[in-house]
């Protein structure tokens, strides 16, 4: 049921991108979905398309990994997908009943699935490549200027590690209680929404058990490992510039520029396919 | 002085069972179905001194106190009374509660949930990290120490990908990377598979001999309190007994009164003991037994 | 009941790269009134092995039957052969390794009794069932309108047990339900297993780590090792080959190795090795 959630879990590898600092990534992830809101034409999502592509064989993350991450993605897309399609005024083309159908609308949806999908394939990418911890890392140095205004930079940086960490062992975690309560006879998929909700507390309630069990544990661990929050803490690797992180500013750069001069030019010329 | 030394310690967890955890509020129901329990130490008086580069087994029921014990000797819990002196420094003293920390290492019973870490070596980094030591020094102690447990091929991987026998070395890695004076095992081998079981016995003792770091295990394996060089038994909080393993599995009864079983052998000798043969109460090793036998 | 298993295999991952295969070419019958330990190191396939007999994992290929009557259906199933085919399946009772964590109820009782429950039992009939499940644990009246979760370690443990208990299966498999429990509760725990198994004429299987265990309750002892099943046969059949034992990481117990040490023939228990010394 919960198996093979991909979505968010690093991929281990040695790419360029992989490579890269995390704080990089991080604003890059800003720049993409900026972008991704800039753009409003065709041209752009074959500019952004072919970047991605191109992010992505970098990155040596096979496809298929990717897709298996977008499995529980797909639901999303269809509903909105459903709603662009059939609820968009504009110049109809087709109606019934409460639906209608414009060429607007069409595009709308077809626009708002790619943004949905690379939204999430581009946020993915930088957790792919990038080990929680590091990941960690470059969050706190991103929010270590807002250290003076007591944003708790640090303490929200841990607690995304722990939760990453953590997620495929819950995961698991939630399959065996699964099978232990089918092995009392237990049925997840017969009855109203009601029954199924009900039936949920066996899986929910040993769920929630066991994972502020684990948290007293690792709290325990942390402490008896002197963990005392982030002052005075120092890091295995620190984060340091490397060229090729000054390189990749620059390209993000002119990915952003290009997305806004595409978008600008693209909407001089085209008169369809817009939103 | 010797390493450690507790002068009649006592430990009271704090009630809360009244009150909601959540809302704060005093649950009725509960109120009135339970009578009050008499507040009740989790450990009693406890006197006893552990010298340097031993190696301790704790053993008991569960419930006795033995983890609550062990909780004291790096200062994770303070003694309600009394007094615990950890390598000198009185553990109630909280300037130096990292020093205690740092030279008393715990591995805990889950392997899960004690790697912080989502790549081994960043685990092992961990508690350097807390101490802020310099970049180059933590690299270079954490492959130290993980050459040490056996473990440095897997430096790079995820602990998820790993048995618990290697998760818990793990965790021995990031204790050893602080120069620890003391390893202290609250259960650590209880939920591994019998290799699980050997590779960390195997590793924290080859530490003890090799580099002289005491290890103190408690545990539920007889087996790995036949090597000890001294055990402590725990009953309901109290120290019930202490000796050496030949001292401790000779009083068969009061082993069976801590709620414990004798090692399979020592079970064997009593045995034939009771149907009369001439077997020296302290005989524990298969060959001690064997040689006892033939002199029939 | 007779579990019989024709031919089975499962494979994890089918199709993909990480394929593995979990278990193969496993025939086997379980299900006479007598007290069964599987033995193998981890990863040797016991723990889908067991998932199978209850139907909880489907195998690859090959059938699993209940007295003949198999208990997978091919096709559409509707909602009463649905229901039919998870009450045969709760014919064999599975407790997982640590089974505390699956308890979830207010009380004792109510938690023992959602698998009679979900049987389709009457809120009575079910209460009966549970407080039989209880007792025969041993778990005490004045325990059973408590939280579970108040319990100490080794009562939740035999709570849980219960739980499985109550829905009165005919074979009951037990993954290493004396891991983490100290030395006392292990014995307890087994020795009312025993119990149960001799006054219920059930079939109790169990998953064991400890060879000192397996020795003293085993009847029967199956072996398996890298998917397969190696060794199946009664405890003393299985013990006496040592040396394979030994080589896929198992061993026998302390005594059997001292007492075979000694030049007398390897014994099984305490008892067995004291009155063989002695002869």
């Amino acid at each position: 049921m919960f198996k093979d959630i991909t979505i968010g879990q690093y991929y281990p590898g040695n790419s360029i991108i992989h490579k890269l600092d995390p704080r990089v990534k991080l604003l890059g992830v800003v720049v993409y979905i900026a972008a991704l809101f800039i753009i409003n034409n065709i041209w752009g999502f074959i500019f952004l398309t072919a970047a991605m592509v191109v992010l992505i064989s970098l990155s040596q993350v096979p496809l298929s990994h990717i897709l298996k991450g977008l499995k529980f993605v797909w639901f999303l897309v269809a509903l909105a997908l459903f709603f662009n399609l059939f609820f968009s005024d504009g110049n109809i083309i087709w109606s019934w009943w409460i639906f209608h159908m414009s060429t607007e609308g069409i595009f709308r949806a077809i626009f708002f699935a790619l943004r949905l999908i690379f939204v999430i394939v581009g946020a993915s990418m930088l957790t792919y490549t990038t080990t929680p911890t590091t990941l960690t890392n470059g969050l706190e140095k991103v929010f270590k200027p807002l250290d003076k205004i007591h944003f708790p930079g640090h303490e929200i940086a841990m607690m995304m590690s722990i939760a990453l960490r953590f997620i495929p062992i819950l995961t698991e975690e939630i399959n065996k209680i699964i099978k232990a309560q089918l092995a009392r006879g237990a049925d997840f998929d017969t009855g109203g929404v009601i029954a199924k909700a009900k039936g949920m507390i066996p899986i929910l309630v040993p769920l929630f058990v066991s994972a502020f069990r684990r948290a007293t544990d690792l709290a325990t661990a942390m402490e008896s490992r002197c963990y005392h929050g982030g002052n005075d803490r120092t890091k295995m690797f620190p984060l340091k510039y490397e060229k090729r992180d000054k390189i990749a500013y620059f390209i993000l750069l002119f990915y952003l520029l290009a997305s806004i001069a595409i978008t600008i030019l693209m909407n001089m010329f085209l008169t369809w396919g817009t939103v | 002085m010797s390493f450690i030394k507790a002068e009649k310690i006592k430990y009271r967890y704090p009630v809360m069972e009244d009150v909601d955890a959540f809302s704060g509020e005093e649950k009725e129901k509960d109120k009135q179905q339970e009578e009050p329990k008499p507040e009740e130490d989790a450990i009693k008086d406890i006197s006893l001194e552990i010298q340097a580069g031993q190696f301790i087994c704790i053993l008991g029921m569960n419930g006795s106190g033995k983890s609550t014990f062990a909780k004291h000797l790096n200062a994770l819990l303070l003694p309600t009374e009394g007094t615990l002196w950890v390598d000198g420094i009185d553990t109630n003293e909280d300037e130096q509660v990292w020093d205690i920390r740092k030279s008393v290492g715990m591995v805990f019973q889950n392997p899960d949930n004690q790697i912080i870490g989502s790549v081994v070596d960043e685990d092992v980094a961990f508690g350097l990290e807390n101490l802020g030591i310099p970049s180059e020094q933590i690299q270079e102690s954490v492959s130290r120490s993980l050459e040490e447990v056996g473990m440095k091929d897997f430096a790079k991987y995820s602990p998820n990908k790993l048995s618990g026998g290697q998760k818990q070395r793990v965790a021995v890695a990031g204790i050893l990377a602080m120069e620890p004076k003391c390893i202290v095992l609250d259960e650590s081998t209880a939920m591994l598979d019998p290799r699980g079981r050997d590779e960390v016995m195997d590793t924290v003792l080859r530490l003890n001999k090799e580099k002289g770091i005491t290890v103190i295990a408690i545990t539920h394996y007889m087996e790995e309190a036949l090597d000890a060089d001294y055990i402590f038994v725990m009953k309901k909080g109290e120290l019930f007994m202490q000796g050496t393993p030949k001292e401790i599995f000779s009083q068969d009864e009061k082993i069976e009164e801590a709620g414990l079983t004798l090692p399979q052998l020592c079970q064997l000798a009593k045995a034939l003991r009771e149907k009369g043969m001439n077997i020296p109460k302290d005989v524990i090793t298969a060959d001690e037994l064997r040689e006892a036998i033939k002199n029939q | 009941m007779i579990i019989k298993l024709d031919n089975v295999n499962y494979i994890y991952n089918q199709g993909s790269s990480e394929e593995v295969k979990a278990v193969s070419d496993i025939n086997l019958e379980i299900g006479e009134d007598t007290f069964i330990c599987i033995i193998g190191s981890t990863g040797s396939g016991k723990s889908t092995l067991i998932q199978m007999l209850n139907g909880l994992l489907v195998p690859t290929t090959g059938s699993v039957t209940y007295d003949g009557v198999p208990i997978y259906k091919e096709g559409k199933l509707t909602k009463e052969e649905k229901k039919a085919l998870r009450n045969l399946r709760c014919h064999v009772g599975l407790v997982f390794q640590y089974p505390e964590y699956q308890l979830f109820e207010e009380t004792v009782l109510k938690d023992v009794c959602y698998g009679p429950k979900n049987l389709g039992l009457s809120e009575e009939e079910a209460k009966e069932k549970a407080i039989e499940a209880l007792t025969a644990v041993g778990v005490s009246e004045e325990l059973f309108e408590k939280s579970p979760f108040e319990l100490s370690g080794g009562e939740k443990r035999r709570v849980a047990i219960a739980g499985v208990l109550a829905m009165e299966p005919d074979v009951i498999i037990l993954d290493e339900p004396t891991a983490g429990l100290d030395p006392a509760g292990k014995v307890e725990i087994l020795d009312l297993l025993k119990n149960y198994q001799q006054e219920k004429h059930v079939t109790v299987t169990l998953v064991s780590h400890s060879m000192e265990e397996v020795a003293k309750y085993a009847k029967r002892v199956i072996a398996m090792h890298k998917s397969k099943v190696i060794l199946d046969g009664t405890t003393r059949e299985v013990f006496s080959h040592r040396k394979e034992l030994e080589d896929i990481g198992l061993g026998v117990p302390e005594v059997y190795e001292f007492t075979e040490s000694l030049g007398l023939e390897g014994a099984l228990t305490v008892e067995e090795a004291c009155s063989k010394i002695l002869q």
